[in-house]
């Protein structure tokens, strides 16, 4: 069979991720039935053509809350991601870049933070924070900004001792005007495919959150609460728990195969190798 | 002859363990007249780059001077300095940021200097010319380029500041012989025109080209120097054992 090359992959998950992106902003436009309309006589109906995941426990019908539930998902997702990008890497750069004084005190928080398993310090964070989205998303920031930090830290110390950096230097230009010249252009490629790679862990941690009821906050339709709230029912109406996971599996799945695409196509060495 | 530069007991230790101290230069002194140039050589680890590096103050010195134009480098702001003082390095392609066009690397002291966009472009195509490069150059990315023709742009770089030092650390090391002889007849004609503009470090393992080059020449060991003369006279008539070791090994 003809191997698909890397190139033509990237076009294909480049365009599926858009088409989720849209899918999540116009959510509100594409749903067949009102998210929140509740009808108790109408409850724990299984799938239909009606109803096509069928409704939940209230009535509501589950693809137009599974739709809806796309933007929160994949907006704090997005979010979480872009958030702990920016930090780590200013972090990172600073680090870098500064003497050792500085680059030895924020590497040791960054190892703090790191000591502890990410999940279960970000519940102990979201826990005392209270719940809610966006006290979910700082949560899983607190704790996963450092791999970023680290990660531009290295590049920075590595493109630092670069020729063109001293040349650089040589022609009197600032601190500032290099970073945003010469080093971040140089580390950005590998920054972003990190950051695409984690957007799946990401959304699956943001809604492990939400199922055990420290992310969003009822009525709001988000895929990891959805499923937290139906737990209960998995055995009798296992659609109403299915419904979201599936659209989690589907996006995890989207922007995991973009990011293992993208860091092919940025460096071609790791071709055909997995970790 | 007047000095533009002069080191004066120059050392750099580092420290490897708590105790012992390892000197990577140890009390090293010359002096820099106008318009001359001065070759160092030394085998590798012998504290030439260092030197020169502490020159031009990409790292600093343990202790010792070094006097610009009368003037304390430690005292003088690095903008300022680098107007003086200006540096070829041994990777051509590498001294470019690959995602910057030549013509924009070319031209970065300038814009930082305050020149205008269509100036700094107007200026930085003229060097490119005058260093046996085409205007079309402006707009190439390194990769684009041979060794030989990025370290002319490398050249370019480090002139267009009209320095009146320029440091070519093992500038030619990398290239092939035929393109050395280039680069060095480019470094001829750019003394000839700016004559008493332009003093020249020239560091190098080649002591051929450094005595073709040169008119004075340090000799380097071990961090300190071992020699140091007309280059004429260090070179055919050298009077330390080490001079004539390393001279005999390479001619």
């Amino acid at each position: 069979m003809k191997k698909i090359n890397v190139k033509t992959k990237l076009i294909i998950f480049g365009i599926l991720c858009i088409l989720l992106l849209l899918f999540s902003i116009f959510s509100s436009y594409l749903t067949p039935y009102d998210p929140n309309a509740q009808d108790l006589s109408m409850a724990n109906q299984p799938p239909s053509s009606e109803h096509i995941f069928g409704t939940d426990r209230y009535g509501r019908d589950m693809l137009s809350r599974v739709i809806v539930g796309s933007q929160a998902s994949i907006y704090s997702t997005l979010l979480l991601v872009a958030v702990i990008t920016v930090f780590g890497t200013i972090i990172g750069i600073v680090c870098g870049l500064s003497g050792k004084v500085v680059d030895t005190v924020l590497m040791r928080i960054a190892d703090i933070f790191l000591a502890f398993p990410g999940l279960v310090f970000a519940l102990a964070i979201a826990g005392v924070l209270g719940g809610g989205l966006h006290n979910a998303i700082i949560a899983l920031a607190a704790v996963s900004w450092p791999k970023f930090a680290r990660l531009a830290r290295g590049q920075t110390l590595a493109i630092k001792e670069e020729a063109y950096i001293e040349a650089s230097k040589l022609s009197g230009t600032t601190v500032i005007v290099m970073v945003f010249k010469h080093i971040l252009p140089n580390i950005v490629g590998t920054l972003l495919v990190t950051a695409v790679l984690d957007i799946g862990t990401m959304m699956m941690e943001l809604a492990g959150l939400s199922f055990l009821g420290l992310g969003a906050k009822p009525p709001i339709a988000e895929w990891g609460s959805m499923m937290s709230d139906a737990r209960s029912m998995l055995e009798t109406q296992p659609w109403t728990v299915l419904a979201p996971g599936l659209a989690i599996f589907v996006s995890v799945m989207i922007f995991n195969l973009f990011g293992d695409t993208l860091r092919d196509f940025a460096d071609p060495k790791s071709r055909g190798r997995r970790s | 002859m007047d000095k533009v530069l002069e080191v004066k007991k120059l050392n750099r230790v580092f420290n490897k363990g708590k105790k012992t101290e390892v000197y990577a230069l140890h009390d090293v002194s010359f002096d820099l007249d106008k318009g001359e140039c001065l070759g160092i050589i030394g085998e590798s680890g012998s504290g030439k780059s260092t030197a020169v590096r502490i020159i031009t103050r990409l790292i600093s010195s343990s202790s010792g001077e070094v006097i610009l134009n009368g003037q304390n480098i430690k005292d003088i702001s690095r903008k300022e300095l680098y107007k003086e003082i200006q540096m070829v390095f041994q990777t051509p392609v590498e001294s470019f940021n690959p995602r910057i066009r030549i013509g924009k690397s070319v031209g970065e002291s300038l814009r930082n200097s305050g020149l205008s966009k269509e100036e700094t472009k107007r200026k930085v195509e003229t060097l490119l010319e005058e260093c046996g490069l085409s205007k079309e150059f402006y707009d190439r990315f390194p990769h684009e380029l041979s060794g030989g023709q990025c370290q002319r742009a490398a050249i370019a770089r480090a002139l267009a500041i009209e320095p009146k030092i320029l440091v070519c650390d093992e500038a030619t090391s990398s290239l092939d012989v035929t393109v050395q002889k280039e680069i060095i007849s480019l470094l001829n004609s750019i003394r000839e025109r700016r004559k008493e503009d332009i003093s020249i470090i020239f560091i190098s393992h080649d002591i051929a080209l450094v005595q073709q080059f040169c008119d004075k020449v340090i000799v380097m060991n071990k961090g300190e120097i071992v020699e140091m003369g007309e280059t004429k006279n260090v070179i055919v008539s050298p009077k330390k054992e080490y001079t004539k070791k390393l001279i005999a090994s390479v001619l």
